[in-house]
């Protein structure tokens, strides 16, 4: 999983609320869920 | 990694119809796990609200909220953090530094959550963390002249460190800054 707490960007964008599809957060919150999906299959 | 959301002062339908179109965009349910709110929802409606977005929901009781169910004052573990909240009215003068600190010590926890001001503030005071976030309507406040910026706080935490964002409208365009605070 990427860390989105590691990088250091403008918070306007990299927050954990953030919608933009390529901010780290969005794409921990998906991966997350990705994770998720295959914990369930396993 | 927790994230837990800060939020109160709501005063709906009172003084305000309801919260920014803007926030509630970006408030969406599987991402928050805690809510701590400082009070003065006035409505249910956005108890069910705050239900809908996380399970886990804490509510103290504000000047204007009606229902007596919400308790005075709350102290929620979260991790290694020890948080209380209180609405803030009772310490007077209103947002008192000294007062605050009383508080904080009356119910011996790491961060303190109060509102009441409609003004986001946060600081740390002898190696503990105060906050406010404010008022995430902007609702009108007789404490400040001009109209108040509607704001909430996120906090992730994870460890021994609290990450802050707080959000903050500024006419159409939501403004974002972090503060970490280290226990």
């Amino acid at each position: 999983l990427v860390d989105p707490r590691r990088q250091d960007l403008d918070p306007t964008f990299n927050h954990p609320l953030a919608l933009d599809s390529s901010s780290p957060w969005t794409k921990f919150f998906e991966n997350k869920e990705i994770e998720q999906t295959i914990r369930q299959d396993v | 990694m927790v994230l837990v959301l800060l939020i109160g002062d709501l005063h709906i339908p009172h003084r305000i119809s309801d919260i920014p179109p803007k926030f509630k965009a970006l408030l969406v349910p599987n991402k928050i796990q805690h809510i701590i709110s400082t009070g003065n929802l006035c409505t249910k409606e956005i108890f069910d609200y705050f239900k809908n977005l996380a399970g886990d929901v804490h509510v103290v009781r504000g000047d204007f909220d009606e229902t007596v169910s919400y308790p005075e004052s709350k102290v929620i573990q979260v991790g290694q953090f020890k948080i209380g909240v209180c609405h803030g009215h009772q310490v007077i003068p209103w947002g008192d530094p000294e007062g605050l600190a009383q508080l904080q010590r009356q119910l011996d926890v790491d961060i303190l959550v109060t509102g009441h001001t409609h003004k986001f503030k946060a600081y740390e005071y002898e190696k503990k963390f105060i906050i406010n976030p404010g008022s995430a309507t902007g609702a009108y406040s007789p404490l400040i002249s001009s109209d108040p910026v509607p704001s909430f706080v996120v906090m992730d935490i994870q460890g021994s460190v609290a990450v802050t964002y707080v959000y903050e409208l500024h006419g159409e365009d939501v403004k974002v800054e972090k503060i970490t605070f280290e226990r």
